[in-house]
């Protein structure tokens, strides 16, 4: 029958005991120490993105072992590249998040205890103290430094023998929620960074003409189109169609003005110069266009777009046997302009001469026989898209997160302790302030107020 | 020399005698220091609005190193004026004062040298962004807070090492009341940040190196706070919180030399 009940406070110590370790200050000094050193070393350590399919991913973590000299190799075999997305950081969160946890569940118990009536507490161990000394009466002294310290605080407490007071206030007493807001705010935005590493992806970059689609998952289930690009410099913008297995939403997207459907989020990261042709014969008809590049679209229109890697492009009109070269300049000083130009040159069969050429500001027609070619600068966009369902989660807790900690440095709660001794007909003042900073300071400034208080000239002039 | 340069030098001569009267003292340095510093903020501010306003569009300062530092050592030099107005405290925290202004000032000298030295960075709808703008105020004041911080906290260790006070406890530190201050801020910066790379990149946690580097000054800061805490004091040697506090800067310079990953 003794065993049981033994074992159990054995066990119940255990846990306390690993309770106080695991919600400690100092647990959150060596977690934060080593989260910051993570945060340090991948700022040294380039590091792979996370938006890239695997093949790339290959290839990128290549080069980087490579452009890392003797090192590369090291660096690649323990993980130096993917720091951000392996299992160290991983595991430091989740060490975080137990620590917030303990402590936010702490935390309660004290800020549930402001909803019951003010108690004296105990001053925390080592608190520093200030002390002073004033030849008056005790009770004279005491009627003279309550009164004061109502005026300061808004709870104020005593206890009391014949010779000796100590009197307790307290002030922002509500102030004990604001580490609440701010621990469960943190463990939020741990939660939405969990769901969204879990569940949510991001899609790798990708370059968008009018007319043209992109694939952004690896299944190809959800896609985006660019229908229509408006608009010039900054205020650019692309009208973009997401499209997946429960329908389809279409919206513009700008620089800093993302598109939302459910929890893909579109962006606009950069833009730059294309060229739209299309193709009419003498009667007025569409011919087919087709782009020379591997996989290049087939169309009555074509858009193409050029990247800062690809400075010339090339299409084809299959009907009439002509092959066309387009060329982007960034400046073209006869011209008298500073924005991109396009010299697009026509080919017929196998003759390397061009039959024809044309530049292109604006817009401009070129024609080869009864071909009538339409050319007419146009751009391209280049969109990120990612799927974030935990993003509501980590914003609120960040809000909270703010909002707790603006709480506790603006309006912190503040308790003191001011114990008053008689000695003969002197009374002995001594204070301690427990507050957000410069305890020995507030405490020192707290006695002053006393003293001057207590003082038989305050009371004259009182 | 372009006159935002000239306006950053005065910025850090101004500094440099706020710390001289700082360690000095006098009859109004009170006064003296308060000009200085706000001497400081002022050629800080011109130099910054000058660089942005030289395009023909405006472009936000912040987004390349050496603006990057001035911003830092202007949110310093705010600081500064807002938690040391006061009178003359103990010698370690005249020491204090002291160095953050020298701090500043040196932030301010490096900055001219990198802006003259470096190149023009292009305009891109980046740089002319008002969220990144936002945001590069927001860190300048809460990284600035982290050179007050830990001059405060250096020249407090150097005086109990030097058993020049009996007020050793990390509760002590008085670099506690900057980093009070100026973490809110930290704070608001680095979710602005987040915000905005999910606005402009479609991704929050796009881990480029400043936003790393203002990571790790955060967490750091948040372990200074904890180790100066008086309502749940640490056992601890007092260089421990002059470590963190000192880290904490080293990552809030490392932030603004990274500036340029933003872009």
């Amino acid at each position: 029958m003794t065993a049981n009940p033994q074992r159990n406070r054995l066990l119940v110590r255990v846990f306390d005991r690993i309770w106080y370790a695991a919600s400690a200050p100092q647990t959150f000094l060596v977690l934060a120490a080593f989260l910051a050193g993570t945060f340090a070393f991948a700022a040294f350590i380039p590091q792979l993105p996370d938006n890239l399919t695997s093949a790339v991913a290959e290839n990128w973590l290549s080069s980087a072992a490579v452009n890392s000299r003797g090192a590369g190799a090291f660096l690649r075999a323990i993980g130096a590249y993917t720091v951000l997305q392996g299992p160290w950081l991983r595991v430091l969160l989740a060490a975080l998040g137990f620590h917030l946890a303990l402590r936010l569940a702490d935390q309660l118990r004290v800020a549930r205890s402001t909803l019951r009536p003010a108690q004296i507490m105990s001053p925390p161990a080592g608190l520093p103290a200030a002390e002073s000394h004033i030849a008056a009466p005790l009770n004279e002294v005491l009627a003279r430094v309550t009164a004061m310290l109502r005026g300061r605080y808004g709870v104020l407490l005593m206890e009391y023998d014949a010779t000796r007071v100590q009197v307790y206030v307290e002030r922002h007493r509500a102030a004990a929620w604001a580490p609440v807001f701010a621990l469960a705010g943190a463990l939020l935005v741990l939660l939405g960074l969990l769901v969204d590493g879990s569940f949510g992806q991001r899609s790798p970059d990708f370059a968008l003409a009018p007319g043209s689609h992109a694939a952004l998952t690896e299944q190809a289930d959800t896609e985006a189109a660019v229908a229509a690009i408006a608009g010039e410099g900054d205020a650019l913008q692309a009208h973009v169609a997401l499209t997946d297995g429960r329908g389809r939403r279409e919206g513009w997207v700008a620089f800093g003005r993302p598109l939302r459907w459910g929890n893909w989020w579109v962006a606009q990261k950069a833009a730059g110069p294309a060229l739209a042709v299309t193709a009419t014969d003498a009667a007025g008809q569409p011919l087919l266009l087709q782009e020379l590049a591997a996989g290049g679209a087939v169309g009555e229109a074509l858009h193409l777009a050029f990247q800062e890697t690809e400075g010339e492009q090339a299409f084809a009109i299959p009907a009439r046997n002509l092959a066309l070269r387009a060329v982007a300049y960034t400046t073209l000083s006869e011209q008298d302009s500073d924005r991109p130009v396009f010299l697009v040159e026509a080919f017929q069969g196998a003759d390397p001469t061009s039959v024809a050429s044309e530049l292109v500001a604006t817009e401009a027609t070129l024609t080869v026989d009864d071909t009538t070619i339409a050319l007419r600068r146009d751009h391209f966009v280049v969109l990120s898209a990612a799927y974030l369902p935990g993003l509501w989660l980590w914003l609120a807790g960040a809000l909270l997160l703010l909002a707790g900690v603006t709480w506790q440095i603006g309006w912190g709660p503040t308790c003191a302790w001011v114990d008053m001794v008689a000695d003969r007909d002197a009374v002995g003042i001594a204070a301690r302030v427990a507050a957000r900073s410069d305890a020995r300071g507030r405490a020192e400034r707290l006695v002053a107020a006393c003293v001057t208080a207590a003082s038989p000239e305050a009371a004259d002039a009182g | 020399m372009p006159v935002e340069l000239i306006s950053w030098l005065v910025a850090a001569a101004s500094a440099a005698a706020g710390g001289s009267v700082a360690l000095v003292g006098g009859r109004h340095d009170r006064l003296a220091r308060l000009v200085a510093a706000a001497v400081g903020v002022a050629g800080a501010a011109t130099g910054l609005v000058l660089r942005a306003a030289g395009a023909t569009i405006w472009n936000w300062p912040g987004q390349i190193p050496a603006d990057a530092l001035a911003l830092l050592a202007g949110g310093a030099l705010i600081g500064l004026i807002g938690l040391f107005s006061g009178r003359r405290g103990p010698a370690s925290r005249d020491g204090g004062m002291a160095l953050a202004f020298i701090g500043a000032a040196v932030l301010l000298v490096a900055a001219a040298f990198m802006a003259w030295r470096a190149p023009e960075v292009a305009s891109s709808w980046v740089t002319r962004s008002w969220q990144l703008g936002v945001r590069n105020l927001l860190a300048a004041i809460g990284l600035g807070g982290c050179l007050v911080s830990a001059a405060a906290s250096l020249s407090w260790v150097v005086c109990v090492a030097r058993g020049r006070t009996s007020h050793t406890r990390p509760a002590d530190d008085p670099g506690r009341s900057a980093a009070l201050a100026s973490f809110p801020w930290l704070t608001a910066a680095v979710l602005a940040g987040a915000t905005w790379q999910l606005v402009a990149r479609g991704a929050p946690w796009q881990a480029t190196s400043a936003w790393l580097w203002e990571g790790a000054a955060w967490l750091l800061g948040a372990g200074y706070l904890h180790v100066t805490s008086n309502r749940r004091p640490v056992r601890a040697p007092a260089w421990l919180a002059t470590l963190l506090a000192g880290a904490a800067l080293a990552a809030a310079v490392a932030a603004a030399l990274w500036a340029a990953s933003w872009l």
